[in-house]
C-alpha cells in the first residue's frame, strides 16, 4: 500500500526544552501504531506536529504526498486528531455541533446528516443527540470528540489519549471502532497510557521518551526476545523473593518481578524449560506456576528503562 | 439547520451560538418593540415640539447610538468570541480542519458580531425614516453609517489580528482600546496619519454625517479608503497569525507595507492636516516641524524592533520551516536593505509633501529632515550588522539564539547609560563625559542624537560601531554551527 503519513526529521524546542528531536516515521494504510511514553516524553507534541498543529523547526510532514503546513487545505481534510482534552462548543446540541463539524470538512447537506447519524449512533449517543454538549459528562464528551474525528472521515488519524474518562464499555467499543479504522486502509496513530488496550489492537508500537523514540517496530518484533529464548513465568506459594537464587543458574537473563510473580527469559526448548523446573524444586523452592508465556507491552516498556510509568 | 449549507460553516456556527436564526430574529423584534415604544414616548412627553424637531433629535440620538453598539458592543461580541474559542481550543480545531483562512475571519467577523449588525440595519432603516421626517439629507445619514462601519470594521479586524492566537490578549487589547479613544484627538493633531489608518478620522467623520451634515466627500474619501485599506491590512495578517501562530507576530514584508502604509497617510495627513477631521474636531495644530518629526520617528521604531527581531529570526530558527505561503515566506532581501529602501521612499514622499505645501517653498523642513536620515539609515546598517552577529555567535555557542539578547540589549540600550549621566553627574564632570559618549556607541543612541539635532560625536560613534558590528560578524561566520537542513 501506498505511503499515507510521512514526517522526516521532526524537532520541537520550547525555549530549553526539546519536545521533539529528529523524529522520522512512515505509515501505511492498516498501520495501527501505538505511542506509549511517561508524561512529557513528546507524544502529544508528534501528534500535534502531524495534525499541522505545531511547525516543527526544522523538519515536515506529508499526508498523501502534500505538505500538511502547505497552503493546500485540502490536506487537513485527510486528518482526523482529536486531542487529550476535547474541544467544543458547549452551548451546542451534540448533532448541531457534529453538523458543523460536517460542514467544515466541505461535507453537505444529506451527506453531511448521514455522516453525522452514523457516528452519533456508533458512539451510543443516539438519546442524547438533542441535548447541549455542557450538560454532558466528560466520558460523553470524549465520544463526541471521536465522533467529531470520524464523521468527515480522515484517512489519518490521530489520537491523544482516547480512552480517557470512558467507561468500561466505551473502552471495549472504542477499541472496536479503532480496529476496524484499520481495516478500512486508515492509518492510525494512538497516544495511551492503558497498555493493555494497545497492546489489543496495536500492530506497531513506539517507545517514546525525552523527544526520541527509543524503540518502534511491530508489536512481534518488539515483544519477541533476541536470539532462541523466551519468557518464563515464575510464582511461588509462600510469595519468598527467589530473585538471588534465579541469578545465579546459568541461562536466565532479564529477571523481573511482574505482578506477584517473576518473569525472566530463559531457552526457548520444553527439555530445558523441564530440566530447570526440576532443579528450581531440588532447591527447595515452593513453586505454584511455572509457565512458558508472551511477554506483555507492559513488561516490554519497563525493560526499554523508561522509569516513570502512569 | 438549513443555514448550515451556505458555505461559511463558521459563520452559521457563530449565529448558532447566539441561539439561531430564530431567537436572533426574535430579540429583533423585541429591540424594535422598544426602540419604537421609545419614540412614541418621547414624542408623547414632547408634544409641545414639531415632527421635524422631535425626529431631528431622535436621529442624533440613534446616531451616538449606532455608535456605541458597533464600536463597544460589536467589539466586546468579538472579543469575547474569540477569547471563549481560545480557552476552549476550538480555534486549534478550526485549524486543523480544511476551512480556508479566510472563511473563519469572515466567520468570526461578522458571525460573532452578527446580532449587533442586525441592530445596526434596523437603526440605519429607522435613521433613514426619521431623515425624511426630519428633512435632513438622507445621504448624511447613509454615508455617516457607512463610514462608521468601516471604523469598526477596523477596530475588529484589528482586535482579529491580536486575539487570534492567544486568550492572555483580551485584557490587554481592552486597555489598548480605552487609552487609544481617550487619547486618539490628541494623537491625530500629532500623528495625521494615526488619525487616518485607526479609523478614527473616518468615526469622527460619520459622527458629522450622522448627526446631519453632510461631511466633504474629498476628506471623507480619504479617511475611507485609508481606513479600507487597514481593515484589509488587518486581515492579511490575522490570516498569517492563525496559520502560523508560532512565528513573530508580524512578518518583515508585513512590517514593511504597515511602513509604507504610514508614509502613504503621513504625507496626506501633512498635506490634508486642517482639513483631516471634520470642523466639529478640529483642534489646534502643533507645529508642522513636530508633525514631520513624529510622521518619521515612528515607522523608523517599528523598523528598529522589525531588524532586531528579524535578525534573531530569520537566519536561524525558520531556516528548516517549510513556509510556502507568501504571507508567512522569508523576505528573499537582506533586511538593511529593505530598511534603507523604505527610508528612502519615506524621504521621496516628504519631498512631495514639502513640493506641495506653499507654506514649504523655503525647503527648510525638507534639509531638517535629510540630515537626520543619513544617520539613521547608516545607525540601521550598523544596528543589523550587530544583532545579526550577536544572534549567530550565541547560535553557534549553544544551538539558540536567545542568548544574542545579552550582546544586543546593552548595545542597544547605552542611552540608558545616559540617562544616568543627565540624571546623577553635572556638565563638565569627566565621568559625565565618558558615559555621554557612551550614548553614541548605540545605534539607538545615535538615532535619538541624530533627531535631537546634535551632530556631536556622531561619526565616531558610528566608526565605533561599525567595528564592533564586524568584530560580531566575524566571531558569528568562524566556526558556524550547522543550519539543520
Amino acid at each position: 500500500m501506498d505511503t499515507l503519513l510521512k514526517a522526516q526529521h521532526l524537532t520541537v524546542e520550547f525555549g530549553k526544552l526539546t519536545a521533539l528531536q529528529d523524529v522520522s516515521l512512515e505509515m501505511r494504510g492498516g498501520d495501527l501504531l501505538g505511542l506509549i511514553g511517561p508524561n512529557g516524553a513528546g507524544k502529544t507534541t508528534l501528534l500535534r506536529c502531524l495534525a499541522g498543529l505545531q511547525l516543527p523547526l526544522p523538519g515536515y510532514v506529508e499526508v498523501m504526498g502534500m505538505d500538511v503546513f502547505g497552503q493546500d487545505e485540502a490536506v487537513r481534510s485527510h486528518i482526523g486528531f482529536a486531542p487529550d482534552s476535547p474541544p467544543a462548543y458547549e452551548e451546542l446540541t451534540i448533532e448541531d455541533f457534529l453538523l458543523f463539524i460536517a460542514n467544515a470538512h466541505n461535507l453537505r447537506g444529506t451527506l453531511a446528516q448521514e455522516r453525522v447519524d452514523f457516528w452519533i449512533e456508533q458512539v451510543w449517543l443516539e438519546e442524547k443527540r438533542k441535548e447541549q454538549i455542557k450538560n454532558l459528562s466528560r466520558g460523553m464528551k470524549q465520544r463526541i470528540t471521536i465522533a467529531q474525528v470520524l464523521v468527515p472521515n480522515p484517512t489519518v488519524v490521530l489520537l491523544d489519549e482516547p480512552s480517557s474518562g470512558l467507561d468500561p464499555g466505551g473502552r471495549i467499543q472504542l477499541r472496536q471502532i479503532i480496529a476496524s479504522l484499520a481495516n478500512q486502509g486508515k492509518a492510525v496513530i494512538v497516544s495511551s497510557h492503558i497498555l493493555a488496550d494497545l497492546e489489543e489492537y496495536c500492530n506497531h508500537i513506539a517507545i517514546i521518551e525525552h523527544g526520541r523514540i527509543l524503540r518502534s517496530g511491530s508489536v512481534y518484533e518488539l515483544k519477541k526476545p533476541k536470539g532462541h529464548s523466551c519468557f518464563y513465568r515464575l510464582t511461588l506459594a509462600d510469595g519468598s523473593d527467589p530473585s538471588l537464587l534465579l541469578r545465579e543458574i546459568n541461562g536466565i537473563a532479564n529477571l523481573q518481578a511482574s505482578n506477584g510473580g517473576y518473569l525472566f527469559e530463559f531457552a526457548d526448548d520444553p527439555l530445558l524449560a523441564a530440566e530447570l523446573l526440576r532443579d528450581l524444586i531440588g532447591r527447595k523452592l515452593l513453586v505454584n506456576s511455572f509457565t512458558r508465556q508472551q511477554e506483555s507491552l507492559e513488561d516490554l516498556y519497563l525493560r526499554t528503562g523508561v522509569k516513570q510509568v502512569d | 439547520m438549513g443555514y448550515f449549507n451556505i458555505g461559511l460553516p463558521l459563520f452559521s456556527c457563530q449565529v448558532q451560538l447566539h441561539g439561531g436564526l430564530r431567537r436572533l430574529s426574535l430579540h429583533l423584534m423585541i429591540y424594535a418593540f422598544i426602540s419604537v415604544s421609545l419614540a412614541v414616548g418621547y414624542r408623547l412627553i414632547d408634544h409641545d415640539s414639531s415632527l421635524v424637531s422631535v425626529a431631528d433629535n431622535m436621529q442624533k440620538w440613534l446616531g451616538w447610538g449606532q455608535v456605541i453598539l458597533l464600536v463597544a458592543v460589536g467589539t466586546s461580541a468579538l472579543v469575547r468570541a474569540l477569547y471563549r474559542d481560545n480557552t476552549t481550543r476550538m480555534m486549534e480545531s478550526h485549524r486543523s480542519s480544511p476551512m480556508s483562512a479566510f472563511n473563519i475571519i469572515i466567520g468570526y467577523l461578522i458571525g460573532s458580531t452578527f446580532r449587533v449588525l442586525l441592530f445596526f440595519l434596523f437603526n440605519l432603516l429607522a435613521g433613514f425614516v426619521l431623515c425624511i421626517l426630519s428633512h435632513n439629507p438622507t445621504a448624511a445619514w447613509l454615508s455617516g453609517n457607512c463610514c462608521l462601519f468601516l471604523s469598526s470594521l477596523a477596530i475588529w479586524s484589528a482586535a482579529l489580528f491580536l486575539l487570534m492566537h492567544s486568550s492572555k490578549r483580551s485584557g490587554a487589547f481592552s486597555i489598548l482600546f480605552l487609552l487609544l479613544s481617550c487619547a486618539g484627538p490628541a494623537l491625530i493633531t500629532l500623528l495625521p496619519a494615526f488619525g487616518l489608518l485607526t479609523g478614527l478620522c473616518s468615526g469622527a467623520w460619520s459622527v458629522m454625517g450622522m448627526t446631519g451634515t453632510l461631511p466633504n466627500r474629498g476628506e471623507m474619501g480619504i479617511s475611507l479608503v485609508a481606513t479600507a485599506c487597514m481593515v484589509v491590512y488587518w486581515i492579511f495578517a490575522a490570516i498569517r497569525r492563525f496559520r502560523h501562530p508560532a512565528l513573530p507576530i508580524l512578518s518583515v514584508n508585513l512590517t514593511m507595507v504597515l511602513i509604507l502604509f504610514w508614509w502613504g497617510a503621513s504625507v496626506i495627513g501633512l498635506v490634508y492636516r486642517e482639513r483631516l477631521m471634520p470642523p466639529m474636531f478640529t483642534m489646534e495644530q502643533p507645529d508642522i516641524i513636530v508633525q514631520v518629526i513624529c510622521a518619521v520617528v515612528v515607522p523608523l521604531f517599528l523598523l528598529a524592533i522589525t531588524i532586531v527581531f528579524g535578525q534573531q529570526h530569520q537566519p536561524f530558527q525558520l531556516k528548516g520551516a517549510r513556509l510556502t505561503n507568501p504571507l508567512d515566506r522569508l523576505s528573499q532581501f537582506p533586511l538593511v536593505v529593505l530598511a534603507v529602501l523604505n527610508c528612502c521612499v519615506g524621504l521621496l514622499l516628504l519631498w512631495v509633501t514639502a513640493k506641495y505645501r506653499t507654506s514649504w517653498s523655503s525647503g527648510e523642513p525638507i534639509l531638517f529632515v535629510a540630515r537626520p536620515y543619513a544617520y539613521t539609515i547608516a545607525a540601521y546598517g550598523t544596528m543589523a550588522l550587530i544583532s545579526s552577529g550577536s544572534f549567530r555567535v550565541s547560535y553557534n555557542l549553544t544551538r539558540s539564539t536567545k542568548f544574542g539578547w545579552l550582546l544586543v540589549l546593552p548595545i542597544l540600550f547605552l542611552p540608558i547609560i545616559d540617562f544616568v549621566r543627565v540624571m546623577f553627574l553635572t556638565e563638565g564632570d569627566p565621568t559625565a563625559d565618558a558615559f555621554g559618549r557612551l550614548l553614541v556607541y548605540s545605534p539607538l543612541g545615535t538615532l535619538i542624537q541624530a533627531w535631537m539635532n546634535s551632530e556631536h560625536l556622531l561619526v565616531e560613534g558610528l566608526i565605533v560601531q561599525a567595528i564592533a558590528a564586524a568584530i560580531l560578524c566575524v566571531l558569528g561566520l568562524r566556526n558556524s554551527a550547522p543550519v539543520p537542513k
